[in-house]
């Protein structure tokens, strides 16, 4: 079998396997997202309206697929896809997508990677961290495939039983935590609460508003937890009190908005902590939930950092986050709502591009941010786009990994998938330009979606240039941007093949000019395809 | 002739000229792509002319080396485990029988012996002495080596402000990062700090990633390929424009200019002679210490190298010698002495020494008790850490510790102390701002510390 044939069932599949996902029968009713997206649209065109914002156009429907499907399924579309959803004319296709990708494996994927670089940033930094991360990933996935409520999830790992030698699932947390019950307790603090309680572990910071005492009593409900990353693990129920920062003092288990606990009953300490975490009464954990799912999308929250809910740090739309909380709660805590309601809104569905100065104040959403890809995600579309499939490094096989993965991984950790503000560094654009992976996929001896492109006898010049950036932007080129590179291709046949080595000048007499002509073609392709794949459009979700 | 059309001798002038004019006419932008707003202008620099506000190499020994067993040594007590210790050269000043070749530059040099720490842990050991914090939830602190190099750089350079040699990222990878400082100041790495690399060519692994052109490219086609992606970025930057679009462009532009430079001679250890490869010692630590000169050299302001391992230590992890302590601490000094003298030497010949200033510490010391395996455990509340060079009032002891090595018992020296007495050894200002990620200003060095200014020079 051929690669191009190989290629064409890959992307043929994948493109069925989405098209023919049926919808589900348990779905919200569409009215009620297409009535929060609208007041999404009323409270963001309130504050343009204060702010003196003049709001970007629409996006264009390669636009909106794109960025869609980097913020659902975590990678670019595949090039049939692209082609079918720009020829759709179903005045739906918007929902319509967003529901397809709600079903698909890369949304179990890439949001149970992206929750587990929030729950576990550890594992991005530390090896024997990284170790666990698999196994708590997992869990992950499986609440994801279950769409498992948000609220229901946070009690699983909240109240989760400990002890032994478990390392799978929930427990993985802890361990990663190092079993202390202070890292945990200020983890679970900044995910469910958006409260940072860290900087009171040691000592009254005055600008916050947590003291030490808060801190601590707070941990106290994690008291019981006992072991370290890989040994045994216990865990007295029962226990209320941790003394204060290995002092004599000893803190009671209290919430942080200073009522304590009912332990009528026989009463696990995490059941209770749980029990009022998650409660649809607490003030913090719907709009924490919801401004982080609001952060996925549009690279800042509402309230930002996302896990910096503080009195010094209000909500840009502080009504617009009463209401996502309020329908995230009315909604059980379901995830795929939130998402169909926030892709649905005129909101996300503006272009990146800008048109106004006033658009620069990315707060505003006067324009869809630029934002930064996670090394994971950056690793998938570089794969998608290039149909390289790495097995090839023996080392990361035994690790796992692809080789590309484990590159672009190392190189790209300082990314975050809702970081607006990604910088690069010189050695990712050094890997970029020249590494191994690049070079292969660029070239038409290895590459598959080159040599694919290259050999379709169905496509002329602008049809290769046109498939090059299907598979790396998912648009169409620009009249300008065609031109440009079709006399650019046509320049470089011309041209005669340069540092002939003796040998091949040697053929090159016996050559036909038609073949030589086609070598130089070939490498002008494989330089636009080079610099597709280099580019910030490329590089970034926009 | 420019700087590029020496990188392709291959190349006729006439046959350059061609090639440009071509492309402009194909293109329109190629001219610009060369010139142009963000591909950088390859003027020869640097390596004959360095400009050095200072500089500063950070020794790092990787897993927290015995005090005892090296600058804090306790010959008369049974903690001392049998160890002598030797004359330096400053009467009454002695050091561990482990390093002979440094005790000949104690006049150059500071020994801090009474550091104390809280974190006997080696992620948050090596985090709170690589950037001076306790790890803080989402406060991103940046790496000394990238405070202190964004204080120094010289903004005009080719080289990163910040490199990085074969650091071992293992206990704790945002110890080594530019933290909320942002990518800009992220250390250029090279070596991969592997835990066993020590062999006949260590000099091999001592090059940065990816920084030559793939063999199917040459100068020529990258240009082209530039070009190319000069005009994908100018349409794309024009209407996205924001932090995003410039740090790729400024990243790329970094790159290609670093790419471009004969400043990564630097990386070239093969021009040096057999004789003094053979002093540093043929071990990556050595390399990485002569490589470490010749960036200084070249102006890069702050380099660390890390000394992760020795030949022969088995499957124990740098200084992290819970077992047979004094064995692999003798085996690990074996690397450390000739690497380290002799680089004091090579900067101190080439009249760099003044100029530099040269650390050496760990994430914290070891127990002073033997345990039961022969070994030293973690120990952070009495340890030793040493600033030699540039900046430092040589042939000095600061503190001391209790004869059986358990406590300090005069001058407790912490982590911030530590870090800003370097501030003033490098003449940097430990209370400059910088603007966290949480949007709050932090100093380079907490206002509370207290630098040991006896040992300023």
């Amino acid at each position: 079998m051929s690669i191009r044939h190989l290629l064409w069932i890959i992307v043929t599949t994948t493109s069925m396997s989405l098209t023919a996902a049926p919808l589900r029968a348990d779905e919200a009713p569409s009215d009620d997202v297409a009535q929060l997206a609208a007041t999404i649209d009323r409270h963001i065109a309130a504050a343009w309206e204060t702010q003196g914002v003049v709001p970007a156009p629409q996006a264009d429907d390669a636009e909106f697929l794109r960025r869609t499907y980097l913020n659902i399924a975590g990678r670019i579309p595949p090039v049939s896809e692209v082609r079918e959803f720009l020829a759709d004319t179903d005045p739906n296709k918007r929902r319509q997508l967003v529901d397809r990708l709600l079903d698909h494996p890369g949304y179990v994927n890439h949001f149970a990677h992206t929750w587990r670089m929030l729950m576990i940033p550890e594992a991005d930094v530390d090896q024997q961290a990284q170790v666990l991360a698999p196994s708590f990933e997992g869990w992950l996935r499986d609440k994801f495939i279950d769409n498992t409520a948000y609220d229901e999830m946070a009690r699983e790992l909240i109240a989760c039983r400990i002890s032994g030698n478990e390392r799978e699932g929930a427990v993985a947390y802890y361990r990663a935590k190092e079993v202390k019950p202070e890292s945990v307790s200020s983890s679970i603090s900044r995910l469910f609460l958006g409260v940072q309680l860290d900087c009171a572990q040691c000592h009254n910071h005055p600008f916050a508003k947590w003291q030490q005492e808060e801190f601590w009593g707070f941990t106290a409900f994690f008291a019981g937890i006992e072991g370290d990353r890989f040994g045994s693990l216990s865990d007295d129920a029962t226990s209320r009190e941790i003394s204060l920062d290995g002092s004599q003092t000893l803190v009671q288990a209290r919430f942080i908005d200073e009522t304590s606990p009912d332990w009528s009953g026989e009463a696990r300490t995490r059941d209770v902590l749980a029990d009022w975490i998650t409660s649809k009464e607490n003030p913090y954990f719907a709009r924490t939930g919801a401004n982080r799912i609001w952060a996925h999308f549009f690279g800042v929250g509402l309230v930002d950092p996302p896990d910096g809910f503080d009195e010094s740090n209000p909500s840009t739309h502080p009504e617009l986050l009463d209401d996502l909380a309020r329908s995230f709660a009315t909604h059980d805590f379901d995830f795929k709502f939130l998402i169909r309601a926030i892709t649905a809104s005129k909101t996300y569905q503006l272009s990146s591009r800008r048109t106004d100065d006033s658009q620069d104040q990315q707060r505003w959403i006067g324009r869809m941010p630029v934002k930064g890809m996670s090394p994971r995600q950056l690793a998938d579309c570089l794969i998608q786009a290039t149909g390289g499939f790495e097995t090839s490094n023996p080392r990361n096989q035994l690790l796992g990994g692809r080789q590309v993965d484990t590159q672009i991984q190392a190189l790209f950790e300082n990314q975050r998938d809702s970081n607006v503000d990604p910088q690069s560094t010189i050695l990712q654009a050094l890997a970029l330009m020249n590494c191994q992976f690049i070079t292969q996929q660029t070239e038409s001896a290895s590459s598959n979606t080159l040599s694919a492109i290259l050999q379709s006898p169905f496509l002329d010049m602008d049809g290769k240039i046109e498939t090059l950036y299907l598979t790396t932007l998912s648009r169409q080129p620009r009249e300008a941007e065609l031109s440009r590179l079709r006399t650019y291709v046509e320049t470089k046949a011309e041209e005669p093949a340069p540092r002939l080595s003796f040998v091949e000048a040697a053929r090159s007499l016996i050559q036909p000019a038609a073949a030589k002509n086609n070598a130089n073609k070939e490498k002008a392709l494989a330089d636009i395809f080079w610099a597709l794949l280099n580019s910030s459009e490329f590089i970034f979700n926009h | 002739m420019t700087r590029r059309q020496k990188l392709r001798p291959q190349q006729s002038a006439a046959r350059h000229v061609s090639r440009r004019t071509l492309l402009q006419a194909t293109l329109g932008c190629a001219a610009s792509a060369i010139s142009s707003n963000w591909f950088p202008a390859f003027a020869a620099e640097t390596a004959d002319k360095p400009r050095r506000p200072g500089a500063c190499i950070l020794l790092w020994m990787s897993g927290g080396p015995s005090q005892i067993d090296t600058f804090d040594p306790k010959p008369e007590h049974k903690n001392g485990g049998g160890r002598l210790s030797i004359e330096t050269t400053v009467p009454g000043i002695q050091i561990s029988e482990n390093l002979p070749q440094v005790a000949k530059w104690m006049k150059r040099m500071a020994i801090v012996r009474s550091m104390s720490t809280k974190e006997g842990d080696h992620s948050r050991g090596t985090y709170v002495m690589r950037t001076g914090y306790r790890p803080q939830g989402p406060i991103q602190y940046p790496a000394i080596g990238a405070l202190y190099s964004k204080e120094l750089t010289n903004k005009d350079a080719d080289l990163p402000g910040y490199v990085s040699i074969s650091p071992f990222r293992g206990f704790n990878a945002s110890a080594y990062g530019p933290g909320f400082l942002g990518p800009r100041y992220a250390p250029l790495v090279v070596g991969n700090g592997g835990i066993v690399r020590v062999n006949g060519q260590p000099t091999s692994s001592l090059k940065v990633e990816n920084l030559n052109l793939p063999g199917t490219v040459d100068v020529a086609r990258h240009d082209d390929r530039l070009s190319i992606l000069s005009g994908l970025e100018d349409d794309f930057s024009g209407s996205r424009p924001g932090n995003a679009v410039d740090g790729h462009r400024t990243a790329y532009k970094n790159a290609i200019r670093m790419m471009r430079s004969e400043s990564i001679a630097a990386f070239e250890l093969d021009s040096e002679p057999d004789a003094l490869k053979q002093k540093y010692g043929l071990t990556e630590f050595g390399m990485g210490c002569l490589l470490a000169r010749r960036l200084v050299e070249r102006g890069v302001p702050f380099i660390e190298v890390s000394l992760n391992n020795a030949a022969g230590n088995g499957g124990s992890f740098g200084w992290d010698t819970h077992q047979e302590n004094l064995g692999r601490v003798a085996s690990l000094c074996q690397v450390l002495d000739p690497a380290w003298a002799t680089l004091m030497e090579d900067l101190d010949q080439r009249g760099l020494l003044d100029s530099t200033t040269i650390i050496w510490m760990g994430e914290f010391g070891r127990t002073p008790r033997i345990n039961s395996n022969a070994g030293r455990d973690h120990f952070p509340a009495a340890w030793s850490s040493v600033l030699a060079g540039g900046g430092v009032k040589g042939g000095s002891i600061v503190g001391q510790t209790s004869p059986d090595g358990m406590k300090v018992v005069d001058r407790p020296v912490n982590a911030q102390d530590f870090l800003g007495t370097i501030c003033g050894c490098l003449g940097i200002d430990s209370q400059a701002e910088n603007i966290s990620n949480v949007g709050r200003p932090i100093s380079v060095v907490d206002p509370e510390a207290k630098p040991i200014q006896e040992v300023i020079a």
